[in-house]
């Protein structure tokens, strides 16, 4: 009991920034239907901006100011510079490439920077622990990190279903055409879209930091995470993002916790990731549109 | 000097390279005008339309509004002038609620709120049955409902030119014959509509003019009337009826 | 046709190269990257010619690696059993990551690979029997006749296994199966029409690139000794697409090349090491834009278009008209019925109940008003859509159920409303694609380029230059498919559905983008065609042409069918003509 509700309570920790990873990924889906594989990249150069900025002084608040700005920043720059142009391009995947370059370039540079060491959080919520009913104790940090990525979530959520930004990126969603007939300037919705995207994966970093440490190497392990998170939910919808998070994020501690009260070997640390990415060839073949939508969309997602 | 609303000269455009859909249109549209675009399919007709709303760039020609060359400028500076097109086949955001497509529809001056709840107002008053529905998902309406709510949502951006294309595609006789009130409406109220229709006959009865495309280019032009009984028109679509020979049923 | 030189370039100065690798150093360094080499030609195969794109190549690497040398080293077995079985083993790997393309494909399709090799890393660090983190040690050399190769000696297994595996790819490459694969890259429904089975050619080729990784891996686990986990990373992944796409990724030759020549430095340089992505990557994103058919591009010759598997043989088109009995089809008998086809998108009934029959020899017209069903109904007929309701059958024989490519291989051919460009072809390419389940070769004669192959590529390029004369476009041949008009794409895309010799033939708007003349053309060939007994079902609006050629015409409104008979009936019947102009109901109706 003690251990399933520690679990549930650090699974909607994690789960919640998970959310917030998956929810660029839907975001940038909903504009330009690509999924966007340097995402995690892109927010481990934030995270790493951050250390820099700390290293010079800077307050935790202009640390975390930097490190979210210089993640939009590459959003937009991603977005601009090799994934916009070579969409047009034929050969149906080039931009895939071109993304997939881009994110190993990223990498690249942050292990030569960074070597491929774990760095200790840039943030840290304290070790404290709340004593909870049946001697659970819930470590403080991970109410910060699930506060701080819900409330991240919720704005976003807010922004998607009542702005003319959020109605824009809905409508492009729909049809990109439709969208422009309007009067949206979708060029800039999208490279804008990449830049919010990108600016809530890096504080998902930033929140995720204390628990996990973070290192250059890891960023493809928080793409493959957020897709996961948003396939899970469906990806393109907001809420299933959200949803698709949280499930995550207790399936992973869930069996932590099995592994922490049976011993089993077969659930160590490395055997839970392998299972959540089989995880997400399960899903990406057995429902592709995620556990949220209707049978006719489906179809799209095989494109 | 005054101009006509709409004028465009020459045009020239396509989608795949080599291969223009559009060879050469010159054609006229005065304000307050109503004017129907026939034609068999391949004609070019929806090409036409889409190079003149911006989603088309034209390889030559000239596309004018009130004068002013339009040619290539994207939609989103063509509808805050007054070039609204309204898309074929009920394009609505169907994930969107019926009331947040209107706004959609008020997105180049969203920054003026109460322009855009005063256009809201207007938009329910004259579509009280869509104000039944406003919170409703636009994919769950009826195809009727969803043209109803494709043209109220041009209508949104205040057009001066609206560009309706094919507004009947797909409906039933009676939702067609309700769309065609409401153009008939607001051609009263002196909107200025360019449409691309396949119904002839009902179409002339609301059009002043109409305007025959065959080819990629303008085959025959005239007032409406004239132009519904030209034989020529059904020969468009079905080849030449030798002389003589009455239509059976 | 003759054969490609450059692959044969490349062996022979791979071969040469290596008689020169004599230092242990060097030669082991030389090995490893002939073996990295291989791997990119692999992923070549996979990713630049069926355009699937795989993240996941160094861990099928690693399967073969771990398969073989967790077996020499723990069972004893024969090396040579082990080697097959790591081999084996990246095989069924490739097949298992594979197999969702029946699902998914492209973008959802590399996101498997990445999460599949993720799995692979994972799994091998974790279990003890490959030795976890710490590496698996002590995996026994390869011992030939007796004696045991030492390090340098694998320079040459290691050259062997590349030239071998490059000469095959590359022939392979261009034989009927490279462009069925090609065909598959550029448009799956095309492919599928003209009579490739798609879903197989995908697993198969995804199969055949993870064994070739799987003995490169096999070769690589004997030659090092020593295999540890983090070696067969995402990183090794992406260098190797890299190296791929700066070499020209649909080269196998220049995918090779590169990777020869770019992925050295990291295993010399040790500041280089696991940084490789800081130059392979800008240089390679720097391709992308600048010279995406990278170096391979850069090196063709002028004027060589497509695979370079079929060229066109100047000297035998002195002939200007094909003989007509060109196109005679095995049996003149039978009738391609339609009937009760119904077919729903969501709420919109796009065809309800419609039945006809097309004769040979009989050019039946199918028209109507935009969006009435009829492309709906072609699709429904070729398999591509699959009908809610209703037959199709020739002979009797029922086709409903089957999948296009089998469709099309009981003679049903079509063509394209909307031109799918196929940027891998040359024109004459295209066209023989249309001939891809004639006399089809094995697999195996296609990679060893057997007779068997070359027959069938003398039958296909035979029956696609007779294609090409009659639509016309016999002295394009040799040109690029994504560079003709869009007309001449139309009158190419007819060229293929040629090619199969179909007996029935299905034209979907062939004469959109003629001028007059050209429809004229237009005519002649449908006259000639239907005069050999193929009967063809006309879909078009070009009103001369339909009204003049047809023997019969079906008229099509809002999917249902609502006239059919000799044109002249067709264009009095009242309906018909309510259909196009708007019923006398509306018009009477007074609507304000």
């Amino acid at each position: 009991m003690t251990l399933v509700l520690q679990a549930l309570v650090s699974g909607i920790g994690t789960g919640a920034v998970y959310a917030l990873i998956a929810l660029g990924i839907s975001l940038t889906w909903m504009v330009t239907r690509t999924l966007n594989f340097a995402h995690g990249d892109v927010l481990m150069v934030g995270v790493f901006a951050s250390f820099v900025a700390l290293a010079f002084g800077a307050s935790a608040v202009a640390a975390l100011v930097v490190a979210v700005a210089v993640g939009a920043l590459l959003g937009l720059a991603l977005e601009k510079s090799v994934f916009f142009p070579l969409r047009k391009r034929p050969g149906s995947l080039t931009w895939l490439l071109g993304v997939v370059l881009f994110a190993a370039v990223l990498r690249a540079a942050g292990i030569a920077l960074f070597e491929s060491r774990s760095y200790p959080p840039p943030f840290n919520f304290g070790t404290g622990g709340i004593d909870l009913p049946a001697g659970a104790v819930v470590p403080v940090q991970y109410l910060w990190i699930a506060g701080i990525a819900i409330a991240a979530a919720v704005v976003l959520d807010f922004a998607m279903s009542r702005t003319h930004y959020g109605r824009a990126v809905r409508a492009i969603a729909s049809s990109r055409d439709v969208a422009e007939l309007m009067g949206v300037n979708t060029e800039r919705i999208m490279a804008v879209t990449f830049a919010i995207a990108a600016a809530a994966g890096t504080l998902a970093g930033l929140l995720i930091a204390p628990v996990t440490f973070v290192s250059a190497s890891l960023g493809w392990v928080f793409t493959l995470k957020g897709f996961t998170a948003a396939v899970l939910g469906g990806i393109g919808r907001i809420r299933g993002a959200l949803l698709g998070g949280i499930l995550l994020g207790i399936f992973e501690q869930g069996l932590a916790a099995l592994e922490a009260s049976t011993g089993a070997g077969w659930l160590q640390a490395g055997y839970r990731d392998a299972a959540v990415f089989l995880l997400l060839i399960a899903i990406l073949v057995i429902k592709p549109s995620g556990l949220s939508s209707s049978r006719s969309e489906e179809a799209r997602y095989a494109a | 000097m005054s101009y006509n609303l709409l004028e465009v000269d020459a045009l020239r455009a396509g989608y795949l390279p080599g291969f223009d859909v559009l060879r050469d249109v010159s054609l006229r549209v005065d304000e307050h005008e109503v004017v129907t675009i026939l034609g068999p399919n391949g004609a070019g007709k929806s090409t036409l339309l889409k190079a003149i709303a911006g989603l088309l760039r034209p390889r030559a020609g000239h596309v004018r509004l009130q004068g002013e060359e339009i040619g290539g400028l994207a939609p989103h500076l063509l509808v805050p002038r007054g070039v609204v097109a309204v898309p074929s086949g009920r394009q609505v955001f169907t994930d969107q609620s019926v009331e947040e497509n209107l706004l959609m529809g008020a997105y180049h001056y969203r920054k003026d709120r109460n322009r855009v709840s005063r256009s809201i107002g207007q938009a329910f008053d004259r579509f009280p049955e869509l104000n039944v529905l406003k919170k409703r998902p636009a994919g769950n309406l009826s195809g009727g409902q969803q043209q109803l709510l494709s043209i109220a949502r041009g209508l949104m951006a205040r057009p001066k030119l609206m560009l309706l294309d094919e507004p009947t595609l797909g409906l039933s006789p009676l939702a067609a014959r309700s769309i065609f009130g409401l153009i008939a409406e607001l051609k009263q109220e002196g909107v200025t509509i360019l449409m691309v229709e396949k119904l002839v006959k009902p179409a002339a009865k609301v059009s002043d003019r109409m305007i025959v495309m065959e080819l990629g280019a303008v085959a025959l032009e005239g007032s409406a009337a004239s132009v519904r009984n030209d034989p020529a028109v059904l020969s468009s679509y079905l080849g030449k009826v030798e002389p003589g020979v009455t239509p059976v049923g | 046709m003759p054969r490609n030189p450059a692959p044969l370039l490349l062996s022979a100065s791979v071969l040469g190269a290596t008689a020169f690798m004599r230092f242990h150093l060097l030669a082991d360094l030389w090995g490893t990257v002939l073996i990295l080499a291989t791997v990119a030609v692999a992923l070549s195969l996979l990713t630049g010619l069926s355009g699937q794109v795989s993240l996941g190549h160094a861990a099928l690497m690693g399967v073969g690696a771990y398969t073989s040398g967790v077996l020499a080293a723990r069972s004893g077995l024969p090396i040579v059993l082990c080697v097959v079985a790591g081999v084996a083993a990246a095989a069924v790997a490739g097949l298992l990551l594979g197999a969702p393309a029946l699902r998914i494909r492209g973008q959802f399709l590399a996101l498997v690979t990445i999460a599949g090799g993720y799995i692979f890393l994972r799994v091998v660090s974790e279990l003890e029997g490959t030795g976890g983190d710490s590496g698996l040690v002590d995996v026994p050399s390869i011992s030939i006749l007796g004696t045991e190769l030492i390090p340098a000696d694998y320079v040459w297994v290691a050259a062997a296994v590349f030239c071998l595996l490059l000469i095959g790819a590359d022939n392979l490459k261009r034989s009927r199966i490279g462009r069925s694969l090609a065909a598959v890259k550029d448009s799956e429904v095309t492919a599928a029409v003209s009579g490739v089975g798609v879903f197989g050619a995908k697993l198969w080729v995804f199969c055949l690139s993870a064994g070739m990784c799987g003995l490169a891996g096999a070769v690589f686990a004997h030659k090092e000794g020593f295999l540890a986990p983090p070696f067969f990373d995402l990183n090794l992944s992406l260098a190797l697409i890299a190296a791929c796409i700066l070499g020209g990724i649909s080269s196998p030759t220049g995918s090779g090349a590169a990777a020869i020549m770019l992925l050295a430095p990291p295993l010399i340089l040790p500041f280089v090491d696991r940084r490789e992505l800081l130059y392979l990557g800008p240089l390679a994103l720097a391709a992308l834009f600048f010279m995406p058919d990278g170096i391979a591009g850069v090196a063709r010759r002028k004027g060589r278009n497509g695979l370079g598997s079929l060229q066109p043989n100047w000297k035998k088109t002195e002939e200007k008209d094909p003989a007509p009995d060109a196109h005679t089809p095995a049996s003149a008998s039978g009738l391609l019925t339609i009937e009760g086809l119904s077919k729903s998108f969501g709420e919109v009934r796009a065809l309800s109940e419609v039945s006809l029959k097309v004769t040979p020899g009989e050019i039946h017209a199918l028209i109507g008003p935009n969006g009435s069903g009829k492309t709906t109904l072609v699709d429904c007929v070729t398999a591509v859509l699959k009908p809610d309701a209703g037959t199709v059958g020739i002979d009797g024989r029922s086709l409903s159920g089957l999948p296009p490519h089998l469709v099309a291989g009981a003679g049903v051919g079509r063509t394209f409303q909307s031109i799918h460009t196929m940027p891998s072809f040359s024109v004459l390419e295209l066209a023989a694609l249309g001939a891809v389940r004639e006399s089809p070769a094995s697999p195996i004669a296609c990679v060893l380029r057997l007779p068997s192959s070359r027959a069938h590529d003398r039958g296909a390029q035979r029956r696609a230059a007779e294609a090409l004369a009659a639509v016309g476009l016999e002295d394009r041949s040799a040109e690029g498919a994504a560079s003709l008009s869009y007309g001449q794409l139309r009158r190419l895309d007819i060229a293929r559905a040629l090619a199969g010799e179909p007996r029935f033939l299905i034209l979907d708007e062939p004469a959109a983008g003629r001028n007059e003349q050209e429809v004229k053309e237009l005519v002649q060939l449908l006259r000639r065609l239907a005069a050999c007994g193929v009967g063809i079902l006309l879909v078009d609006h070009h009103v001369e042409l339909v009204m003049s050629v047809s023997d019969r015409v079906t008229v099509l409104d809002e999917g249902r069918t609502i006239a059919t008979g000799t044109p002249d009936e067709v264009r009095l019947n009242s309906r018909v003509v309510d259909a196009y102009l708007g019923s006398p109901d509306e018009t009477e109706q007074q609507t304000r």
